[in-house]
């Protein structure tokens, strides 16, 4: 009887999640159209979910086994009871022994749900309904034990116990937590950035119809249906929020309340959440309704709410496209964003110089600038950091490398014009597309191997967000040369000192291009006292300086790179290493008694033999 | 309010390229605190000078363009442009950037069509049917002047910001081409070179007696009086 | 082709008549001090009683006195003078004691342009009417922001070309950017020349004896100007980047009211660091440096700033800085005309003690 009708109960609920998946539809469709490809997408859903969500969700292996035990025991008890419709496997004894335990399971992972929020709910979690769903998982779990191992009016009653757990569940689908197991399946087959997967360091931005009738986002319906369907899938554990350097920093940007603001605007509704506000500023806002732009311009796109968020969101991607629709259509960039566009676009670089001054710094260098139709074989793009009267000293080290390898290397010069980096993220697309034609054009010309670069954002924009405007080349970072140099024994180093440094990852090579083990080798050379900050490789600490931060300057109750040396600070290393032109400027704008700030560069300069 | 903005075809002071005078797009953004912007026209005689279009990202929404060689003088297709619009307000920046950059456009415009000039605007309010412009003199100081209704006013850099440049309106602008009037520009023979930059004179007063000195633990009063010996030929006179 | 003259370029790079002739044949525009051991007896006035021409030099006068620039224009009209024409100047009415300054700065004869008020309609066309009367070969405007302005308006009204803002002068070349100041145009000096301050020579030779001449005779009409009033300045509410003179505090300064108090003092407009803005101490819109207020003042004056490069960056073209800090090997110190290493709090209150 029991048994029956748990059978019953869970086709019902079955029945419940497809109205309810097919509620969730509806709202998903008044979003802009996206190719996708189901059938391949469908294909690797397994593999996302186990390998790549998994991955995520295991940095946090206390949460790991909380999610193991009750998704797997939900899941596994709810699928044997809708086989169980079969009558020989109705019949098995064993069978539904099977089920009570995965009910068991399921009991166990309600009781871990619950724990995370009581007695002590932390700051990064959100409150509201979430409050309720250990009450519905345990109800559907433990009624779902009891109708399956106790008999007669017990097991009725545990029939009657899961029956209401299970339909507030199935109710939490559309208002609720259990939307992102909806929606959270559905965005992993239809990811709107399909190539971030299996390890892949896909990063780029996609380029932009400037003829379109709407440049960017404007409305949330003109966020892509996908886009829409990825914020549903939000379960707001709060890992972007603990990521988020502008968050840390008080800056009104939570990551976590930016993709619920996304669900809000979505939904007549309105707001249900419960968690971290944006840090400062009241809630809504006019930007869709419901966001201020300083949120948006808080952002520093490092990315680190995407690297942590489990249910792949790509909480960058919609800020750029937000931007764009400000930028573009309002000309709303804060601060000396529209300066620097300016600058950008009438003198080719961020800070309006005369072109021949990307040499200045390397005045007595006698470097090689190439001509139209010359050739060699590393190609060195200097960047805007050239401009930099403390930064050129970083490229006369790196140079002077270069030159003790005995490379073929020479420099565009004049004729090379910002990669279009801080026009891109500020959201002027236009910008960008007319310096990106210019420099494939520039590189159309000569002839090279490869390009070497000490500008991670250079680095990230040349070898992934070219090829969109035909421009495919290998481009490598100053400190994979580095490497790779004192691996062939093209460069001797003297001893290691004893100097006790600390790596800090630019966020445009470590999580944009997956690159940490390099400069650590490279490091590993030049001090035995490498020490590790608690924030680094791919969960690392941005310094404040990218997205286009520091001139749209967004005020917090801190500022980035403080908190960031601090960090450093307190791993006792009387010097960081950096490799990225924005990471000096940021790391040394800190004042006040601090650890040195040295590019891997100058450091490995220094040590030459 | 009928205003047009005089617009001159800019260039980038470092790298030569077509760059909007930024003055002008002050002056753009002054006329729309003023009047709407439908009733605002931009006015360029010459070429369809990119700086000149650029203008149109910065809140413009009309460009007439009287098309002449850039090297004649514009001013006789303007003041016939300016009779045929009769605007009540023609505003100019203070100097252009990228041509002769002598401000002196402006006047003869004023002197041509008798109208009233006033120079170096920061503020323009209506004053009944005259205008009441703040004008900015140099060190932070401020001239209220009222001015006779219709007039030229040249816009100082002190004047509001310019309206943030947005490609959708730079590429939704509105723009008249007109043929212009052909006119010799005033004979100047002058020779072109190459700006070399020439050293300012050092004027007497600003070498006090304590310059590039370092005071090494003064006593507080000691250098509270080098810092005043220091700083008076700066103090507000 | 362009005649030379070389008698007139030697007078042009006189620099001093005494106590010995000093010429600066370079030409770089940079003068030296005025002689310090000039003369005990006063050196009998030059009179140049038939000039051979004449040269207008038009000046501000501002308040009745003669400032630096003024002083560069009467030197112009006196390079294009040389020794035997006369420069007469064109002022506003001067104090008691102006008329010797006019010939000490090199001014033969004096138009006292009678305009009570601001109106530089009449005054152009005084000017233009002097023009007439008097048909000097040049006329030197100051290219200051009065300056400039008769000096255009006096071009329109007379039909004539204006060559503005001149960096250097000679009697047979005058030179001046153009082209957003990528290129420079050279000519035979025009009738109407505006020069930009400091960069033409004021005359320090012997001082001439400047005899008055009558006003143009124009009936006045009613112009476009109908009325003009000069505002006060407060140096609190100039912006901070059109403020001549500012004071910034920085880390090292702990009492903000009292720095506020000097500011007003000193009459100079308060700024900060951006650390003091971080911590709220003055409010965001105080902040010199690449991320808040790059200046343009003529002195800047920083209390306990230590000079981060971002700071730096704001106030990169302010040319006399007078740093206060603790620190002898802070980037400020470097960068100060006046370096006082000492307590910047301490510093602070022994001023507001003088003021």
């Amino acid at each position: 009887m029991a048994f029956g009708a748990l059978v019953l109960l869970a086709w019902l609920l079955l029945a419940g999640v497809a109205i309810q998946a097919a509620r969730l539809g509806l709202l998903w469709r008044h979003g802009a159209g996206a190719s996708v490809d189901w059938l391949g997408g469908l294909r690797a859903l397994p593999r996302r979910y186990l390998v790549d969500v998994h991955a995520v969700v295991a940095r946090k292996p206390a949460s790991s086994v909380m999610h193991q035990a009750i998704a797997g025991g939900l899941l596994a008890a709810t699928a044997l009871l809708l086989l169980a419709a079969i009558p020989a496997l109705f019949a098995a004894a064993l069978y539904w022994l099977l089920i009570a335990l995965a009910f068991a399971v399921a009991l166990f992972g309600a009781v871990l749900v619950r724990r995370r929020r009581v007695p002590v709910r932390p700051a990064s979690l959100s409150a509201g309904a979430f409050l309720t769903l250990p009450t519905y998982l345990g109800a559907y779990a433990a009624g779902g034990l009891i109708a399956t191992s106790l008999p007669g009016v017990a097991g009725l009653l545990g029939v009657a116990v899961a029956a209401f757990g299970g339909i507030g569940l199935v109710a939490q689908i559309t208002g609720g937590p259990m939307r992102h197991a909806v929606a959270g399946a559905l965005h992993l087959a239809a990811h709107p950035r399909p190539a971030r997967f299996a390890g892949s360091a896909a990063s780029g931005l996609a380029p932009l119809d400037l003829d379109a009738t709407r440049l960017g986002v404007g409305t949330i319906d003109d966020f892509a249906w996908n886009r829409l369907l990825g914020f549903d899938a939000c379960i707001q554990c709060g890992r972007c929020e603990e990521a988020c350097p502008a968050f840390a920093a008080g800056q009104p940007l939570n990551p976590k309340a930016l993709i619920q603001d996304f669900c809000a605007a979505n939904r007549k509704d309105g707001a249900t959440y419960a968690g971290s506000p944006h840090p400062g500023i009241a809630s809504p806002g006019p930007v869709l309704g419901v966001l201020h732009g300083e949120t948006l311009w808080s952002c520093t796109t490092c990315r680190a709410c995407v690297a942590a968020c489990p249910m792949m969101i790509e909480h960058v991607d919609a800020v750029i496209d937000i931007r764009r629709n400000l930028t573009l259509e309002h000309g709303a960039a804060p601060g000396k964003a529209d300066a620097a566009l300016a600058a950008l676009r009438y003198a080719g670089n961020t800070g309006g110089f005369a072109p021949t001054q990307r040499l200045d710094f390397a005045a007595g260098l006698k470097l090689r600038v190439l001509a139209p139709g010359e050739a060699v074989d590393t190609l060195l793009w200097l960047g805007d950091g050239a401009f930099d009267r403390r930064y050129g000293a970083t490229l006369r080290a790196l140079i002077g490398i270069m030159r003790a390898a005995g490379l073929d290397f020479a420099v565009l010069g004049p004729a090379e014009r910002d990669c279009g980096d801080l026009a891109r993220r500020l959201g002027d697309e236009a910008g960008f597309a007319r310096l990106a034609r210019a420099n494939v054009a520039l590189l159309g010309t000569i002839r090279f191997t490869r390009i070497v670069t000490a500008d991670p954002h250079a680095l990230h924009v040349l070898r992934q967000e070219y090829q969109a405007f035909g421009g495919h080349y290998t481009v490598v970072h100053h400190t994979a040369l580095i490497d790779e140099l004192i691996t062939a024994n093209r460069i001797t180093l003297g001893p290691a000192s004893d100097t006790v440094i600390t790596y800090h990852d630019p966020c445009y090579l470590g999580r944009y291009n997956r690159e940490t083990a390099a400069p650590r080798r490279v490091l590993a050379h030049l001090t035995g006292r490498a020490v590790e900050m608690a924030r680094a490789r791919e969960a690392s600490f941005c310094c404040g300086g990218g997205g286009g931060a520091p001139v749209t300057d967004i005020p917090g109750k801190q500022r980035i790179p403080d908190l960031r040396m601090e960090q450093a600070r307190e791993t006792g290393a009387s010097m960081v290493a950096v490799a990225c032109p924005g990471c000096t400027a940021m790391l040394e704008g800190v004042v006040g008694p601090r650890p040195l700030v040295r590019d891997i560069a100058e450091l490995v300069h220094e040590a030459l033999q | 309010m009928n205003i047009i903005v005089l617009l001159s075809a800019g260039r980038d002071p470092h790298a030569g390229t077509p760059r909007p005078v930024p003055v002008e797009l002050q002056a753009i953004a002054l006329a729309l605190r003023l009047a709407p912007a439908t009733t605002i026209t931009g006015l360029h005689a010459g070429e369809p000078d990119p700086s000149v279009l650029d203008a149109l990202g910065h809140g413009l929404t009309t460009l007439t363009l009287l098309l002449t060689n850039p090297a004649n003088d514009p001013l006789a297709a303007l003041a016939a442009e300016i009779d045929r619009a009769r605007p009540d307000l023609v505003l100019a920046g203070r100097r252009g950037r990228g041509g002769t950059d002598s401000g002196l456009l402006p006047y003869r415009l004023a002197r041509a069509r008798a109208m009233p000039i006033a120079a170096d605007a920061i503020a323009i309010e209506p004053d009944g049917n005259d205008l009441a412009i703040l004008q900015s003199l140099p060190r932070g100081a401020r001239r209220r002047l009222t001015l006779a209704r219709p007039a030229i006013v040249t816009i100082h850099e002190a004047a509001p910001p310019a309206r943030a440049f947005a490609y959708r309106a730079r590429r939704n602008g509105t723009i008249h081409e007109k043929p212009g009037i052909p006119a010799p520009s005033p004979t100047d023979n002058h020779e072109i070179r190459p700006y070399r930059q020439r050293p300012r004179l050092i004027a007497e007063t600003t070498q006090p007696t304590t310059a590039g000195h370092l005071m090494l633990a003064p006593t507080p009063e000691t250098a509270a009086a080098a810092v005043l010996a220091y700083v008076e030929q700066f103090r507000r006179r | 082709m362009i005649r030379r003259d070389p008698r007139a370029e030697r007078d042009a790079m006189v620099v001093s008549r005494t106590p010995r002739l000093r010429l600066d044949r370079t030409h770089r525009g940079g003068t030296l001090l005025a002689p310090a051991g000039a003369p005990v007896t006063a050196p009998t006035p030059i009179h140049i009683a038939e000039p051979t021409f004449l040269e207008f030099a038009v000046i501000e006068a501002a308040g009745g006195a003669l400032n630096r620039h003024d002083r560069q224009v009467i030197g112009a009209a006196r390079t294009l003078a040389g020794r035997d024409a006369a420069v007469v100047v064109l002022t506003p009415p001067l104090a008691a004691q102006a008329p010797d300054a006019i010939g000490t700065a090199g001014g033969d004869r004096t138009i006292t342009l009678p305009t009570p008020t601001y109106d530089p309609e009449r005054n152009a066309q005084l000017i233009a009417q002097a023009i007439i009367d008097h048909a000097p070969r040049h006329v030197v405007f100051p290219e200051s922001a009065d300056g400039g302005d008769l000096a255009r308006r006096v071009a329109a009204l007379t039909d004539a070309v204006l060559f503005a803002g001149a960096e250097s002068l000679t009697p047979t070349q005058v030179i001046r950017p153009a082209q957003a100041g990528r290129v420079e145009l050279r000519a035979t000096p025009p009738r109407l020349i505006s020069i930009a301050p400091d960069r033409i020579a004021p005359y320090h030779g012997t001082p001439h004896a400047a005899d008055p001449l009558p006003a143009p005779d124009v009936a006045a009409t009613p112009g476009g100007i109908r009325a003009a009033t000069t505002l006060a300045v407060d140096a609190a509410t100039i912006p901070l980047d059109q403020a001549p003179l500012v004071i910034a505090a920085g880390n090292g300064v702990t009492d903000f009211a009292g720095f506020l108090d000097l500011a007003r003092a000193l009459g100079a407009t308060p700024g900060a660091s951006r650390v003091v803005c971080d911590a709220g101490a003055l409010p965001r819109a105080l902040q010199v440096g690449a991320s808040g207020t790059v200046l343009n003042a003529e002195c800047y004056i920083a209390l306990g700033i230590s000079g981060a490069p971002q700071h730096l960056q704001g106030i990169g073209t302010v040319e006399h800085i007078v740093a206060i800090n603790t620190d002898l090997h802070a980037a400020i110190i470097a960068r100060a005309g006046l370096a006082i290493i000492a307590d910047a709090q301490d510093v602070m209150q022994a001023l507001r003690a003088m003021l």
